[in-house]
């Protein structure tokens, strides 16, 4: 199974030499409008090699598995020119080398079922959307699947390989009303099991249709500084974007005063605060029994009782920060090395019902879903997908362009309230970071509470 | 091409993308060298058309000649009416897109560009983290279909982007500055590190702004936050579709007579360059507003097809933030935008101003709605201009408005146009009436 990754590792002089190949199936249909805009099953073969050479990477990737010799020794010269340009060199913290193979919880098999099936879903929920109301201008129904072969080696005596399906589903409803009164609402699922996940979807159609034209008398939110109730997926949104990607060691660890604001032990948040990336839920679209450097999954505890606890690793950070690893090297593809990246993401929950958690917010907005986040170190900023007023306790009109800004630091301690109803959510798409996008991941939270989030609008 | 003449046989009609690019990405993190990395990859694409249905497939398996054929008709067969034809007009007009010099780079060389830029950055202020990543890259694209259609062009594209910080206990001030381009010449080092230090001077005080309505300033990198929306308004399918505010203003004076945007793809001295579209289409110069009309839609085939016009040159695989990908089937995407520069130097538009804004860089670029031409977005990197002048950065400060609205109302653009990226070259824009919201 791995002979011709191992010709590499013997082609290959660098101290340490690690092959990944990929086999990777993908179909994609996607209608817009009435029309099958795209239908697509494709195949694609790749691999790459790194190799360290006097504490330098060098790196080739390449399709034709033929090849892997030669790359290991091009990747090889690459390390070499990198060396001589350090000063200081790169280290791996020491893992134990692991034989395994993984096979996933398999439902449905995505690859047994027929491109038919799978097309002839994804237009009955286009059509119910478009059915819905006259309104509805446009819509998108997206769905992807992909199962992916891969195997690692390196020259340590790791052998693995792991199967990992994924599958997905994304409606989009766009709205018009008058001339520039146009809204879109969107709702997705994703899962790394099989075709089941896509099916009996027509009421996430309906409920993304009715959205869109809620929101078209749906008035702009007012701009200014809120009590803000966050749903679970927004929250997953907001911990993943705004903390999780702090926690990545590779973010900080060549910089000593970034590492004198993450000390751990530090306190973050309120004592009832705990966050935790997990590698491995079943059925989840984060899942990665073994990373991409071979280091299996973990449980890492973020922040435990509100204060920092564990930084995400791969080898290099760990080593470098003198920490275990903790199973988070990643990579998109095989055209890609593997960086820090986070996997299953979420808040843990808290003890207060949603009725305890609106009650007692005078003047506020409960935020829902997302259209997606952004964060540069302490600053974040995330787009709900729609909100409403909370008055004296209660659910008020539905508001529409809730952009909610802030800075991570100040946030966090303002959570005034965590719910009892954790919901961990997997969705289409992925993170992105450092070129590398979209990368298969879940964020979760029960609802929770923030004092003095700044939302934007006119 | 073997693969088109198998294709001929077995469907009706079909379209052969083939890839082949070798790209050298070097990455520098916290000012030191991290990786190397030859990154080679060989894709080919098959569209078909049979019985009017349309069927893709890819492949990166060189030998997979026959699997693909018979992937892509399986697909058709599941597929809906194409509604248009591969076309064989060969009237590409060749334009040069390859440099020599470019796609000999050597990684020594690449990791030498990168110290240069850092060492100017750290000339500056030695405490400053500099993130870098350089990369040279060589493509070959090869589009051929059964209509005859049969061009091919080799390009090449230097790039280098930095990400910056400076840190302060709680306080990081982040931003990001590049360029790119297809030949040496047009690479400019020295440009670009001298942008970066006069964003570090114009941050090194703090400064703030209430909230209100104010004049903003955008600078050429700050015009993507109307472009993201203004582009999906002139996107042709959006267009057709009924989802464009801009449906029905064709001819119609809908902006200021002050803005004017061109998509340009054989534009010379474009980083982006190009001859053809990824569906072969002469990639020639589109006015999209002129003087305020709005002049034209951007199209690739499909949606020309349905729309009953012609392809614009903007059938695109991957699009703008992804790059070229053989991997996704080709969709409407700009391919070099040009807005037209106007008569004041930005320095004028700062000291006109008594009190406003000036936006270089957002938090989250597109999130919310844009087809609505609304955005509201966290300030990255903003100056504050007070009686003229800058007097620092502003920080928890967003800014909101609608594009349709304020580029109908009043409308200056600077005189220096700026590459920003690959694709855009573009002045400050001065805009009145933006809503800012400052946290309290």
């Amino acid at each position: 199974m791995f002979k011709k990754l191992k010709e590499g590792l013997r082609a290959s002089k660098g101290e340490f030499t690690e092959i990944r190949v990929e086999k990777a199936q993908r179909t994609n249909v996607k209608y817009e409008k009435e029309k099958l805009m795209n239908i697509d099953s494709s195949e694609e073969i790749g691999g790459i090699v790194r190799t360290l050479v006097q504490g330098g990477w060098g790196i080739a990737t390449f399709n034709s598995i033929d090849e892997i010799p030669k790359k290991a020794k091009r990747a090889h010269r690459i390390g070499k020119e990198v060396s001589s340009h350090l000063d200081e060199s790169l280290k791996l913290a020491e893992v134990t080398p692991r034989k395994d193979e993984v096979k996933p919880d398999q439902g449905r098999d995505l690859r047994e079922v027929s491109l038919d099936q799978k097309r002839d879903a994804v237009k009955k929920y286009n059509r119910e959307m478009i059915d819905y109301d006259e309104r509805i201008k446009s819509t998108k129904a997206i769905y992807s699947d992909s199962f992916r072969e891969l195997k690692y080696v390196n020259s340590e005596g790791t052998e693995l390989y792991q199967e990992i399906p994924d599958v997905t589903l994304a409606l989009v409803a766009i709205a018009r009303g008058d001339k520039n009164n146009i809204q879109t609402a969107h709702d997705t699922v994703g899962e790394a099991k099989g075709f089941e996940l896509v099916q009996n979807r027509e009421e996430m159609a309906r409920s993304v249709a009715s959205q869109a034209i809620s929101l078209l008398s749906a008035d702009p939110v007012q701009g200014g500084t809120y009590t803000v109730l966050l749903n679970p997926k927004l929250a997953g949104v907001f911990i993943h974007e705004a903390f999780g990607h702090l926690c990545e060691a590779d973010h900080f660890y060549k910089n000593d005063r970034l590492q004198e604001i993450m000390t751990l032990g530090r306190k973050f948040g309120p004592e009832n605060l705990n966050v935790v990336d997990e590698g491995y839920i079943r059925g989840r679209r984060g899942n990665l029994p073994y990373d991409d450097e071979g280091v299996p999954r973990q449980k890492t505890y973020l922040i435990k009782d509100g204060k920092l606890n564990s930084f995400l690793h791969n080898r290099e950070t760990a080593a470098k920060m003198d920490q275990e690893p903790t199973g988070n090297a990643r990579a998109i593809s095989y055209r890609h090395e593997p960086i820090v990246r986070m996997t299953n993401t979420y808040i843990e929950e808290g003890e207060k019902s949603f009725e305890e958690l609106i009650g007692s917010i005078d003047h506020g907005i409960y935020a829902k879903d997302a259209y997606g986040g952004q964060t540069q170190l302490e600053q974040f900023t995330f787009s709900a997908g729609h909100g409403f007023v909370i008055e004296d306790g209660k659910i008020g009109p539905m508001v529409r362009d809730v952009v909610l800004t802030g800075n991570i630091f100040k946030s966090l301690k303002n959570i005034s309230g965590i719910g009892n109803d954790l919901d961990i959510i997997g969705s289409a798409g992925g993170c992105g970071k450092g070129g590398q996008m979209p990368l298969p991941v879940t964020d979760g939270s029960p609802h929770i509470r923030i004092e003095d989030v700044t939302i934007g609008g006119r | 091409m073997e693969l088109l003449d198998r294709a001929r046989h077995e469907v009706d009609s079909a379209e052969v993308f083939q890839k082949i690019s070798s790209s050298v990405p070097v990455k520098f993190n916290s000012g030191k060298l991290e990786s190397v990395k030859h990154v080679d990859t060989t894709g080919v694409a098959l569209r078909v058309i049979q019985d009017g249905k349309l069927g893709f497939s890819t492949t990166t398996n060189p030998d997979g000649n026959s699997e693909l054929i018979d992937r892509a008709r399986e697909t058709a067969k599941f597929g809906e009416d194409a509604g248009f034809e591969f076309s064989g007009d060969g009237a590409v007009e060749k334009v040069d897109t390859f440099d020599r010099e470019v796609s000999e780079l050597t990684a020594k060389k690449l990791i030498n560009y990168g110290k240069e830029a850092i060492a100017k950055l750290h000339d500056f202020d030695p405490d400053l983290e500099v993130n870098l990543d350089i990369s040279r890259s060589v493509g070959k694209t090869k589009i051929g279909n059964t209509e005859g259609l049969e061009v091919e062009e080799e390009k090449t594209k230097l790039s280098l982007s930095l990400e910056v910080k400076k840190v302060a206990e709680d306080d990081i001030f982040t931003f990001h500055e590049s360029c790119s381009a297809q030949k040496t010449d047009q690479f400019d080092i020295d440009g670009v590190a001298e942008k970066a230090i006069q964003k570090v001077k114009w941050a090194e005080r703090e400064s703030e702004i209430a909230s209100g309505t104010y004049p903003v300033i955008f600078t050429p990198r700050g015009t993507l936050v109307l472009l993201v929306s203004l582009l999906s308004g002139l996107n042709g399918q959006n267009v057709f579709q009924g989802t464009s505010p801009l449906k029905g203003d064709l001819g119609n004076k809908v902006f200021s007579e002050n803005l004017s945007l061109v998509d340009y793809g054989s534009f010379e001295g474009s980083p982006s360059r190009r001859s053809f579209d990824d569906e072969g289409t002469p990639a020639g110069k589109t006015e999209l507003i002129s003087g305020g009309v709005v002049k034209n839609f951007l199209y690739d085939l499909q949606t020309a097809g349905q729309a009953d016009t012609d392809p614009t040159g903007n059938g695109v695989k991957g699009g703008l933030i992804s790059g070229s990908d053989f991997r996704s089937p080709p969709s409407i995407s700009p391919t070099t935008l040009l807005i037209s520069p106007g008569e004041k130097r930005v320095g004028k538009l700062i000291s006109d101003l008594d009190s406003g804004l000036m936006v270089d860089q957002v938090l989250g670029l597109g999130q919310g709605n844009p087809l609505s031409g609304e955005f509201s977005n966290n300030v990255s990197v903003a100056y504050r201009i007070d009686d003229g002048a800058i007097t620092g950065k502003v920080k928890n400060t967003m800014i909101a408005g609608n594009i349709y609205e304020l580029l109908a109302g009043e409308v200056e653009m600077g005189q220096e146009a700026e590459w920003v990226g690959g694709g855009l070259k573009a002045p400050a824009i001065a805009l009145e009436n933006v809503n800012v919201v400052r946290k309290s």
